[in-house]
């Protein structure tokens, strides 16, 4: 997925937190997810605006430390990508 | 009017009469002497209404066909004229009915978020109790309100779509199996139906919900906690917080409509879990157990 790509939340995601964990419920789909707290941060970030790629990999290395630079943006391309396929977040075009 | 005030309510049942239950009115017909002998003595302190008044749902419990009058008798239960269930055995009327009303509820009122939970209330305190069959949900819950907790439903929890409110229904309490004997020793003076044997449950009956229950059928109240009960024999009482998050899970699990009412479901439900204290409940003995349920809403 290229870093420069630009994501926001989709019109029909609903967030709420309970015990600090994110629920999530997509209109779209009725479907209720539950995100691990671990993504906390990118659900919090989108909230306020739309945000790059690249800009949450920068948030998650600070968050996570102890972790590789490969790894940490591994991680979020891959969770990106399930988000989008369960309709959390989409590209803003 | 009462139901208990009616001088001709044997005939009027036959017929059709309008009954007033929580939010609810029911026109119900019975052809069942049984059934109808139950009825009035469980629904003795509701209202009647006039026959000309809006009902909600028109429900009636007779024979499938005048061959079973007499041949295997057997009953089914009708709601606006259309069986939604298969006819049962002719002595298991009065539970097909009970069944039969939480089936009308459940499928139709989408203007509550509707949890299988019983729930009771004592000084302002409401609990439910969601559990599956077989956790001692409906015992416990009987012996409670024969202890001066408030029954407000013992099968559907209806949660207000803004999270905020439980409506009470105060309909009868369903025992089973080994559960009956229990409450009737431990009750006394508790009065139940016959007894319905080889249901799908097993032995069923209805204990009648208390009359200042049903007095206070119109007064809702805030939920405060969700407590998960297990009854487990000769087990210590245990007591034991549950994450919020898990408990909201479970609750999905146990709601009747959470997938209909979709946003709002969800809004509901996440408001109901983040304003209550959510816990498990192991029990084996019911006055240890009462004796706990008291010292959450005495403090």
């Amino acid at each position: 997925m290229n870093c420069d790509s630009v994501i926001v939340l989709t019109d029909y995601c609903h967030c709420r937190y309970i015990d600090d964990v994110h629920f999530i419920y997509v209109e779209k789909t009725n479907e209720t997810v539950v995100l691990d707290s671990d993504l906390n941060f990118i659900i919090d970030r989108l909230k306020n605006s739309s945000c790059s790629i690249s800009e949450l990999i920068s948030i998650a290395k600070s968050i996570f430390t102890d972790e590789s630079n490969l790894n940490i943006a591994t991680f979020i391309n891959i969770n990106i990508e399930n988000l989008i396929a369960q309709d959390v977040i989409r590209i803003d075009i | 009017m009462l139901l208990k005030e009616l001088s001709d309510a044997k005939s009027r049942l036959y017929r059709g009469l309008n009954i007033k239950i929580g939010q609810f009115t029911f026109r119900i017909a019975i052809h069942n002497n049984s059934a109808i002998h139950d009825f009035i003595q469980n629904y003795s302190e509701f209202p009647v209404l006039d026959n000309d008044e809006f009902y909600d749902f028109n429900i009636m419990l007779k024979s499938p066909s005048f061959l079973r009058k007499f041949l295997y008798p057997q009953i089914n239960f009708y709601c606006n004229e259309v069986p939604p269930f298969i006819p049962l055995p002719e002595d298991q009327a009065y539970a097909m009915l009970e069944w039969g009303m939480n089936w009308c509820i459940a499928n139709h009122a989408h203007h509550f978020l509707i949890i299988h939970a019983a729930v009771i209330e004592k000084n302002n305190y409401s609990v439910i109790l969601p559990g599956l069959p077989g956790a001692g949900k409906s015992t416990l819950t009987a012996a409670l309100t024969t202890r001066e907790w408030r029954l407000l439903s013992d099968e559907l929890t209806l949660i207000s779509l803004n999270g905020d409110t439980i409506t009470p229904l105060s309909r009868p309490i369903n025992l089973k199996n080994n559960s009956i004997d229990i409450i009737k020793s431990y009750s006394p003076n508790a009065k139940f139906s016959k007894i319905a044997n080889d249901t799908h449950k097993g032995s069923v009956a209805l204990m009648k919900p208390s009359k200042f229950s049903v007095d206070r059928v119109s007064e809702l109240v805030k939920p405060r906690f969700i407590i998960f009960p297990k009854y487990e024999k000769n087990s210590e009482l245990v007591m034991k917080g549950v994450h919020k998050k898990d408990c909201f899970i479970e609750m999905i699990k146990h709601s009747f409509n959470y997938n209909i009412l979709g946003l709002d479901g969800f809004n509901s439900l996440t408001h109901l879990v983040n304003t209550t204290d959510c816990f498990s409940f192991i029990y084996s003995e019911l006055d240890e157990a009462i004796e706990k349920f008291d010292s959450l809403v005495n403090a």
